[in-house]
């Protein structure tokens, strides 16, 4: 996964909690990719998860 | 008194200086908060949590006086930016990484040369695409040298003196480095696979966000004896360089934060934000992290050390002399994000504690061991980057350091607009051609480091140094002018 940029993501819940995931990218390339921003931290800063209209919602707050 | 809330957090104006949470703001509170700001400056602290994390740092076991905060507060990770804890590890002190920072000892270096504004004002876009084009910068950049995994080992644990045996040092850039390059705590073997395998190829690299690279002009000298003593005088040029320990340092704090997630439970230690996740000093856990926050902290001089090795070959392929010639010689480089084993004196008694400082410099007096011998008469220097447009600044440690703030002064600028913010009121700009209006010679990687870094973003560093200076933390020396940055 190094060096690795994801750009689409399949995520697919089972009914034991698990899941499992197709992620398609390609190598990370200088030349090409232009990164906007390397992420410090995954903070707990007013992290939120709830249940809205019978869907989860997750708030996260990345800080750069 | 005159008296202020911010947000739900109560404030006492101590002096024109300084405000004191009080203790009894929330139960927990060991010691009081203290955050030195003007009253300007403290109005620009109202809009986020910063002081509310002052005052959660506050219940760190082992904490000492006061839990401080410098004049360029703002929120981060645990503890504030500007933020400065000393735990005494005879009372159960505690070590925080939140306390340090992800980029361990990223820091400042500043070097001098024998060059003037009239010599190199002709040069100056030469100069700074030579630059550009040599020092690796932005994101997932890779750098010119190379270390295998058992150099990586000697560089984590010699630091600078590392890089002195391979040619890429000298006595005299290791003598005036906060710490002679080199905690002797170091542990390499607390540092993870992971963190070696990023380090290896990024020392010597810039990194993004605020790091940076200036040529810079002396533009006033407000102490005469302590700029003779640095070796500074009025317009001549200098090197700034701004940076950190890049991947390895990041990843020596992201791996502690995980393995550190359930220490506080363990030793019974409560705290109000789990950001703010520690160990005891004397564990198991506190020396781990403490012996890979002091390799990474060694690998950061060495990252400094390069950028400013490569830049001196510039500066000799550009003007045709070699660095030696050019008296292109290394004036101080210290640290702002660190946590130092020092000696303080607390309610009249000499204790070792570990102060932490994020976002902090330290700023010893005149007189302290500590200070290189040729600036040991006028206090320690400290080197404060501004923002790109405006000025950087050079102080010197002052009394007042030692007997507030365990010997700390305030880092930077401070920002006023977040990332996001400075981004959108750019939108339709060229900030780098108003830098160039500016008499600034700009090349970034990504047009939006710049806007994130323009000016505008930052509180005007002339503001946070007079708070500095009015408090007698640290001393005005000279104001430098940027001519020329490079930046990820």
């Amino acid at each position: 996964t190094q060096r690795f940029l994801p750009a689409e993501a399949d995520v697919r819940f089972d009914e034991q909690g698990g899941l499992r995931a197709t992620v398609r990218g390609e190598r990370f390339d200088p030349q090409r990719h232009r990164p906007g921003h390397e992420v410090k931290a995954i903070t707990y800063h007013g992290l939120k998860v709830e249940q809205r209209d019978g869907e989860w919602l997750g708030d996260v707050i990345v800080d750069i | 008194m005159a008296t202020k809330t911010l947000g739900t957090v109560p404030l006492e104006r101590i002096n024109d200086y300084c405000w004191r949470i009080p203790k009894d703001y929330k139960p927990g509170m060991r010691v009081e908060g203290r955050i030195y700001a003007s009253d300007e400056l403290i109005e620009l602290v109202k809009d986020d949590q910063a002081a509310e994390q002052v005052a959660n740092v506050a219940f760190l076991p082992g904490i000492q006086k006061a839990s401080l905060a410098m004049p360029d507060i703002h929120w981060g990770y645990g503890f504030p930016i500007g933020g400065v804890a000393a735990t005494d590890p005879a009372e159960g002190g505690v070590i925080s990484p939140g306390g340090v920072g992800y980029d361990i000892n990223c820091g400042v270096r500043l070097m001098r040369s024998n060059l003037f504004w009239d010599d190199v004002k002709p040069h100056v876009s030469r100069l700074v695409d030579e630059l550009f084009r040599t020092i690796p910068a932005g994101v997932g950049r890779e750098g010119n040298y190379r270390f295998s995994r058992k150099e990586m080992r000697r560089l984590l644990g010699d630091g600078m003196y590392y890089l002195k045996e391979r040619g890429l040092a000298t006595d005299g850039d290791i003598a005036v480095t906060e710490a002679h390059g080199r905690l002797k705590t170091a542990n390499p073997d607390a540092v993870s696979d992971y963190a070696y395998e990023r380090g290896s190829t990024q020392c010597g690299t810039l990194g993004a966000g605020n790091h940076f690279l200036e040529v810079q002009v002396v533009q006033a000298i407000f102490d005469e004896q302590a700029a003779a003593a640095l070796g500074l005088k009025l317009n001549m040029v200098c090197v700034m360089i701004h940076s950190g320990s890049r991947g390895l340092g990041y990843q020596v704090c992201d791996d502690t934060l995980a393995e550190f997630r359930h220490v506080p439970a363990k030793y019974g230690i409560q705290l109000p934000d789990r950001q703010l996740v520690c160990a005891p000093i004397e564990s198991p856990e506190g020396r781990k992290y403490l012996g890979a926050m002091c390799a990474a902290a060694n690998f950061a001089w060495c990252n400094r050390q390069l950028l400013m090795w490569q830049a001196r070959e510039v500066f000799a392929r550009v003007f045709g002399r070699s660095w030696e010639a050019l008296q292109m010689n290394l004036v101080y480089d210290v640290a702002h994000n660190i946590a130092k084993l020092e000696e303080h004196e607390i309610d009249g008694r000499k204790k070792q504690v570990w102060v932490h400082r994020k976002g902090a410099t330290r700023a010893f007096p005149p007189g302290h061991p500590e200070v290189p011998e040729p600036y040991r008469h006028v206090g320690q220097p400290v080197l404060i980057p501004g923002d790109m447009g405006r000025a950087s600044w050079v102080l010197v440690g002052r009394p007042g350091s030692m007997e507030q703030t365990f010997g700390t002064t305030c880092h930077g600028a401070g920002r006023v607009l977040s990332r996001n913010q400075a981004v959108k009121q750019s939108k339709g700009r060229r900030i780098d051609r108003e830098l160039l209006g500016r008499g600034v010679v700009a090349k970034a990687r990504s047009w939006r480091g710049l806007a994130e870094e323009q000016p505008d973003a930052y509180k005007d560093v002339d503001l946070v140094v007079e708070v500095v200076h009015g408090a007698g933390l640290s001393q005005k020396v000279a104001r430098m002018r940027p001519i020329g940055v490079i930046k990820g």
